[in-house]
């Protein structure tokens, strides 16, 4: 029995409801977290696009697929600049690839000039608001942030917390 | 060898800062515009008291790898922009001085399509893998990328004016990025001067998931003057030949020391597989040129390493072969020496010295670690063992001119990547 039960153990209850207890409360605590993690890939609304699978979002923004499949339409990406956990989570998701690796990734190209990285904007709201006047606009937010102005093409589910 | 390696860092940081300063603060004419640097700081020496290898020797010193580089570049509309890199090197084989800021690119790009984009300007060559952004130490695991590969001398021109196409496809699961490119340039070395009439290139690039494979190879017209080679030539162009054949044996000699226009083809093949955590990086590539006091070399390398969360783990073996002037010395073996002129002879000898002074054999294992202090930092160390091979100097620069034969050495180099 370790301490943490006993210090906080009271006369009516068994360490074993503790333990219960305080796990429910860390799910508790933990379950809106992950929920709220899920990210969606969003583009415009008049977009021809309405799917788009894992692989193809990774190449998007790797760079390595210059339109959107089945469409003659240019893929503009565009994402948040900061390194935040938002994008540390789709990253992870998408391609098993920290920002760093991705940074690192970019760095050749960047200084190379013979690709051009997804654009950064700085804030989630610019993100929308770009997406919803770029026809060719792609991008990733948190779910519960999408609007209606925008469409969702793939959703992915994150184990990362924050 | 090189006479200003007493230049502070103070000069090179100071213009930096100033191109910086007036990139950040630039007005609002600027359409779209991204401003980007890189910084490398470098500490290095060797273990032995009467040799150098690269800018490095027996007491510790700062600026082997030292690099200070900032990138502009403007977005005018969805497919016009124009870019411009300044880049100030601790170390530079150019004769112009070290820390001394150089325009390394300058181009504007048109982009055709989403898949062809067209550069014009200054650029820089792609000669193997990592030419193109050697200066960004954070794209990569090493301290420096390997020498067998990327000895100055096997990629001379850093920079041409000219143009490019770069060319973006899929197939299944495969990216292919392919580049044309042409152009011209003109370089001064401490060892050399260099004029390239023209060169002209193709690199083409596959990746499937963790694998990628990239062919390339370039044609350049050059002609070279080494300076090495500037003594006797004018000690042969002064010479009063006796004999009808002494005259055909010291211009034979003239005309390969002079090397104008020769052709000189850069060949390479690399293959990199990388699943995150272990990879593996090989190259190898290929210089032959035509008849000249010309260099003729090949080289590989192969890494392996391990990345454990902010850790990367490496190993590297590579070889190097680098012969400058195998004519001459072909000529001077099989034609000149057996005659029984002595001046012929002599000619012969002073040839026979001149090649045998430049061929360089050398093997290298290196182990290093990085450590990634954030995203855009990561500070590196690397310990290498030099072994020069058959007798000669390898890549090493003997300090005593008598002796022909260097030891091996063994490297030990940190530096601090930062990109921003």
């Amino acid at each position: 029995m370790n301490k943490f039960v006993l210090d906080t153990k009271t006369p009516d209850s068994s360490p074993w409801q503790t333990f219960l207890y305080s796990a429910m409360l860390i799910l508790l605590l933990a379950l809106p977290k992950l929920a709220y993690c899920d990210i969606a890939i969003i583009v415009n609304a008049n977009s021809p696009v309405s799917a788009l699978t894992k692989d193809q979002v990774k190449n998007i923004f790797l760079g390595r697929l210059t339109r959107f499949p089945n469409t003659n339409m240019a893929v503009s990406a565009m994402e948040i600049k900061q390194n935040n956990a938002q994008k540390e989570a789709f990253y992870m998701a998408i391609a098993n690839k920290t920002v760093n690796k991705i940074n690192r990734y970019w760095a050749r190209y960047l200084f190379t000039g013979k690709m051009s990285p997804p654009k950064k904007l700085s804030s989630n709201q610019e993100i929308i608001d770009s997406i919803t006047n770029t026809p060719s606009g792609i991008s990733y937010i948190e779910s519960s942030d999408v609007p209606t102005t925008v469409k969702v093409v793939l959703t992915l589910p994150t184990e990362q917390q924050q | 060898m090189r006479p200003c390696a007493e230049k502070t860092t103070e000069m090179a940081v100071i213009s930096l800062l100033v191109v910086l300063a007036a990139i950040s603060s630039a007005p609002a004419w600027a359409i779209d515009y991204s401003a980007s640097g890189f910084l490398s700081l470098s500490a290095g020496k060797i273990n032995h008291d009467d040799v150098e290898f690269l800018d490095l020797n027996s007491t510790l010193s700062f600026d082997n790898d030292t690099i200070i580089g900032g990138q502009l570049s403007v977005q005018f509309s969805d497919r016009f922009s124009v870019t411009g890199q300044v880049i100030a090197r601790g170390f530079a084989l150019d004769r112009s001085n070290n820390y001394q800021p150089t325009l390394d690119w300058l181009y504007l790009t048109y982009d055709m399509s989403p898949e062809l984009r067209l550069r014009i300007g200054r650029l820089a060559t792609p000669y193997y893998s990592v030419s193109e952004y050697f200066e960004i130490g954070a794209a990569y695991p090493w301290v420096r990328p390997p020498l067998d590969v990327y000895e100055p001398a096997m990629s001379p021109i850093k920079n041409f004016n000219g143009l490019d196409l770069v060319f973006r496809s899929n197939w299944k699961d495969w990216f292919f990025l392919s580049q044309f490119f042409a152009g011209l340039e003109k370089n001064e070395t401490d060892i050399y001067d260099i004029n390239i009439h023209h060169i002209t290139g193709v690199s083409f690039n596959a990746t499937k998931n963790y694998f990628s494979i990239r062919l390339a190879t370039l044609i350049a017209s050059v002609s070279l003057d080494i300076f090495d080679a500037r003594s006797t030539l004018s000690l042969l162009r002064g010479l009063n030949s006796p004999s009808e054949s002494q005259t055909q044996a010291v211009s034979k000699v003239i005309e390969i020391l002079e090397s104008n226009r020769i052709k000189h083809q850069y060949s390479s093949i690399g293959i990199n597989w990388d699943n995150e955590t272990w990879f593996v990086f090989s190259e190898y590539n290929r210089l032959s040129s035509g008849e000249g006091f010309t260099p003729d070399g090949e080289g590989i390398y192969v890494t392996l390493g391990y990345r454990l969360k902010k850790w990367t783990y490496y190993f590297t073996r590579g070889d190097i072969k680098s012969l400058l002037g195998q004519e001459l010395k072909d000529f001077a073996v099989g034609e000149l020496i057996p005659s029984d002129e002595a001046v012929v002879s002599i000619i012969g000898g002073q040839a026979l010295s001149i090649a045998s002074n430049n061929r360089r054999y050398q093997r290298t294992y290196a182990l290093g670690l990085r450590y990634d202090i954030s995203n855009s930092m990561a500070l590196k160390f690397e310990a290498q063992a030099v072994t020069p091979e058959r007798q000669s100097v390898g890549l090493i620069t003997l300090k005593d001119e008598a002796v022909y034969q260097a030891p091996k050495i063994k490297v030990y180099s940190l530096v601090l990547d930062w990109v921003f």
